[in-house]
């Protein structure tokens, strides 16, 4: 009869079980792995040979089949080299498990020519799955005790080789844990940069806020070295705390792509991602073979900064469409697809015009060219950016010494007591949990406006023509300018800087153009 | 009969100068293509050399080509302007180096010769100012505006004047089948619609940097007065400039700092004894009411408010305006030199952009023209008390 040793393989961001069967029969002595693996799980036999080897054991010499089940799932990873080991050292009698040890314990760790264990990367989502498959203890690498430990209700053992593996199991050898267990992760928010370094642009900020309080993405638009980026850098710092359920989901997906292992600490803050213009399609959104996830996901809870948006290729920008409105993406392949969260908000960043200066004197780009610069910004994605604002450098001996800026934190308390004011809002609508998702209804219902508000947008409009989609921009946004000074009402000042968040719009109605 | 026309200018060696001698003596250019080498050799001062080609070019083979071009034109909704078609104008037939023939799209107005506006691609805000500023005064007066549709300059008068309902002649350097710069694509169909393209050359023949002197003196030859809004050190305008006046037009230029490099041109012409240029109502010819009576109805000229009587400023309104007089301020900085906070600041700065005095980019707070005007600066005191006639 086969062994059965119990690991995990990763779908998504998800683990799930996979029993490692292990028999031996008579015939020409060789090993063969089935279960649809991946080049790793294939190359797993030379280490495992090799690790038996110098671990003082005795590789059988016997005909051996080595089976992943479920076998209709392709399967990757090199952490199948500790189940295969344990298994086969079972299977030949050099370790005796008992039944319990056997339907208890799960494992999973990549093994050196030495013998040693090695780190591997989707351990937390792994050690999730095997609390909810009913085991009860998880034996690992040493180096991702601290990832697994995170999983209530779990007992996780770490260990540096096989041998210290085999011994515990047999019982010969007591299990101590490693020293630097004495201080077990936490979810310490720890951001090194504030909204306090910033000073002078008040009025940037404020739009920053407010797009932090609503959920509304956010175009910067200015010139070269105006302080886009430091700007969009701060965002995720005044972005409400993360709950231990998001920060949960965020470390999934980032042990998922193996960056756990490597900063051996956990997500503890909002992340920050930042992508190249020129990334490619599949880096942004997910994909490749192993399927991994984008920057969109990578950036799950957080912020996705596009720098320099318009020299990002059409396609690519495209492609934001869906994970903007859903709040996740699925890869489809033939046989499978995968789904992963990616509910960030969009930071992006521009220049004005081709040259980079409009608006100064030494521009000299025209208007056509401006448009058409803009333009290279599909509609449907400038559609779901309710908030674009210039941004102008400060006159730096003029500002700095006069100014105090607001902190973080001090802007993080606005945007949790107006984000609470929005979830009373909107509690029994499925689906919408900020002013930014409003749709066209909820507008009309929880915007409403008073007759001055009413005259100083219908001016705006006469001036500037402004589309009825703006409109709705306006309105929503003067909502969260609203929450933000925790008026039930919107009044006509919440309109009058809401009718600032606008700044490409309007300039537009000012561009002598056919 | 057109293909003749097509022929007669495509005949080589034999410039507009010849060609429209040859039409003087034989009246049509089928007539030319049947002229013996007696009947040419008739001709007082016709140079041997002229006649030579003459003779040379008489062949079936470039009468053919000459169909075949017509027949193009025609396909493509081009139209022929022979020299002797009435809606040529007399003053541009009076240019020696006029064409005999101009393919056009679009309508040609009767009350040619109009004013063109020119200058360069690469102009500043102030001259996009003046420019649409000129062009929206002659679209009010109904007088045709003739420019070149390029980048800068041109193109803008030619917007500001479609935009204010105006009528607009564009005169290209390249087949009119064609487009450049390729992002005034809309605007060209737009001045086709409700005016005319107009070229020397036929449908096919690509813009060339050689084509763009003689376009240029096409729009001095269809002009009588020539803005010349910015033009840089060796601007193609200042070659307009040097065209109109060899045609006897009236020339004006729009003088600006001597520091503005795209100024360095006009404020040269200045210099030269050209007309500076200081307010729409030098571009009128000088009998303006004969023009405007055949054309777009004029609109009444708006008599400039005194912003003082119509406007009920605050005094923090009034401050705002005079810190803005030197230069364009941030927002922030004037919260705090006003002391004020920011809400209330968008309040006031909201009502002087609505009316025009400001102009607002981002935080980013700057005068308009308009603002410049109040006068109102750091120094002045009270309300300047403007000229109220």
């Amino acid at each position: 009869m086969a062994t059965v040793i119990n690991s995990f393989a990763i779908l998504g961001i998800d683990g799930y079980l996979v029993e490692v069967e292990t028999t031996n029969m008579p015939g020409i002595p060789s090993i063969t792995v089935v279960g649809l693996g991946d080049t790793a799980i294939k190359e797993a036999r030379q280490r495992v040979e090799a690790a038996l080897q110098s671990s003082g054991f005795e590789f059988p010499k016997l005909k051996i089949v080595i089976n992943l089940a479920p076998g209709d799932i392709k399967k990757s990873g090199s952490h199948f080299d500790l189940p295969m080991a344990v298994g086969l050292l079972k299977e030949s009698g050099q370790l005796a498990m008992t039944d319990e040890q056997n339907a208890t314990f799960g494992f999973l760790g990549e093994l050196s020519l030495n013998g040693l264990l090695r780190p591997c990367s989707g351990v937390l989502p792994m050690a999730i799955a095997a609390r909810e498959a009913g085991l009860s203890r998880l034996i690992i690498p040493a180096p991702n005790v601290k990832e697994a430990a995170l999983v209530q209700g779990l007992e996780v053992y770490g260990f540096s080789d096989l041998r210290a593996v085999v011994e515990f199991l047999n019982g010969s050898k007591p299990y101590i844990p490693a020293a630097d267990l004495d201080n077990p992760a936490t979810w310490e928010d720890t951001a090194s940069v504030d909204f306090r370094d910033v000073t002078g642009q008040d009025m940037v900020i404020d739009a920053a806020l407010v797009a932090a309080t609503g959920g509304h993405n956010i175009l910067l638009i200015g010139v070269p070295g105006c302080g886009k980026s430091m700007i969009a850098k701060r965002i995720p710092t005044i972005l409400p705390a993360l709950t231990e359920e998001e920060a949960l989901e965020i470390t999934k997906i980032y042990s998922v792509v193996g960056q756990i292992k490597n900063r051996d600490n956990l997500v503890t803050s909002r992340p920050f991602r930042a992508p190249h213009h020129n990334a490619s399609l599949n880096a942004l959104i997910g994909g490749g073979s192993p399927v991994v996830p984008g920057e969109v996901s990578l950036a799950n809870n957080g912020v996705l900064f596009l720098d320099e948006i318009a020299e990002f290729s059409r396609k690519t920008l495209d492609a934001l469409r869906q994970p903007l409105e859903d709040k996740q993406v699925t890869v489809a392949r033939v046989k499978n697809s995968v789904t992963y969260p990616c509910n960030f908000m969009l930071v992006a960043a521009m220049n004005p015009c081709p040259c980079g200066y409009y608006g100064q004197k030494r521009c000299r780009c025209t208007d056509y060219e401006v448009i058409k610069y803009r333009q290279k910004i599909s509609g449907p994605i400038l559609d779901r950016i309710d908030i674009q604002k210039y941004v102008h450098p400060v006159d730096f001996m003029s500002m700095s010494n006069k100014s105090r800026s607001r902190s973080s934190a001090e802007l993080r308390e606005l945007v949790q007591a107006a984000r609470d004011q929005q979830q009373a809002r909107f509690t029994g609508i499925k689906g919408v949990t900020c002013n930014a998702q409003m749709n066209e209804a909820m507008i009309k219902e929880f915007c409403v406006i008073d007759s001055k508000g009413s005259h100083i947008l219908q001016q705006a409009y006469e001036r500037f023509h402004y589309s009825v989609r703006s409109f709705n921009k306006f309105l929503k946004v003067a909502r969260t300018y609203a929450d933000i000074d925790g008026a039930r009402q919107i009044e006509h000042t919440h309109i009058l800087a809401a009718l600032a968040s606008r700044d490409m719009d309007k300039e537009q109605a000012g561009m002598l153009i056919v | 009969m057109s293909a003749y026309w097509v022929w007669l200018s495509r005949l080589k060696g034999v410039g507009p100068v010849n060609q429209k001698r040859l039409l003087d003596t034989f009246k049509s250019p089928r007539r030319i293509y049947r002229a013996t080498e007696a009947e040419l050799r008739a001709i007082p001062g016709l140079r041997p050399s002229i006649i030579k080609a003459v003779i040379a070019g008489q062949c079936t083979k470039l009468l053919e080509q000459a169909e075949a071009v017509a027949e193009q034109a025609a396909g493509k909704g081009i139209r022929l302007l022979p020299f002797t078609d009435p809606l040529y104008p007399a003053a541009a037939k009076a240019v020696p180096a006029a064409p005999v023939i101009l393919y056009y799209r679009g309508q040609l107005a009767v009350n040619l010769p109009g004013v063109a506006i020119v200058g360069s691609r690469r102009c500043t805000e102030y001259g996009k100012m003046v420019a649409a500023e000129a062009a929206t005064f002659l679209a009010n007066r109904g007088i045709p505006l003739i420019s070149g549709m390029a980048k800068g300059i041109d193109g803008y008068g030619q917007t500001a004047c479609l935009r204010a309902g105006g009528y607009t002649l564009a005169f290209l350097a390249y087949g009119l089948d064609q487009c450049y710069p390729r992002e005034h694509a809309s605007l060209m169909e737009r001045i086709v619609a409700e005016g005319a393209t107009l070229s020397a050359y036929p449908p096919g023949v690509p813009p060339k940097k050689e084509f763009f002197p003689a376009r240029n003196n096409l729009i001095t030859a269809w002009s009588h007065t020539v803005l010349i809004v910015e033009a840089g050190k060796e601007s193609g305008a200042l070659l307009t400039a040097k065209y109109a006046l060899t045609n006897g037009r009236q020339v004006l230029a729009v003088p600006n700092s001597i520091y503005c490099p795209e100024s360095i041109g006009t404020n040269r012409l200045i210099s030269q004894g050209i007309t500076p240029y200081l307010s729409p109502e030098q571009l009128l010819a000088e009998e303006p009411t004969a023009i405007a009576a055949t054309q777009n109805k004029p609109k009444p000229l708006q008599a400039t408010p005194n912003f003082c009587l119509t406007h009920n400023w605050s005094v923090q309104q009034e401050n705002i305006m005079r810190l803005l007089y030197i230069v364009p301020r941030q927002m922030e900085e004037l919260a705090l030199e006003l002391k004020t906070d920011l809400t209330t600041l968008l309040e006031d700065l909201w009502t002087l952009e609505l009316d025009g005095f400001i102009r607002l980019q981002g935080s980013r707070v700057m005068l308009t023209e308009a603002g410049l005007k109040t006068g109102l600066s750091p120094l002045s005191n009270e309300c300047k008390k403007a000229d109220h006639s």
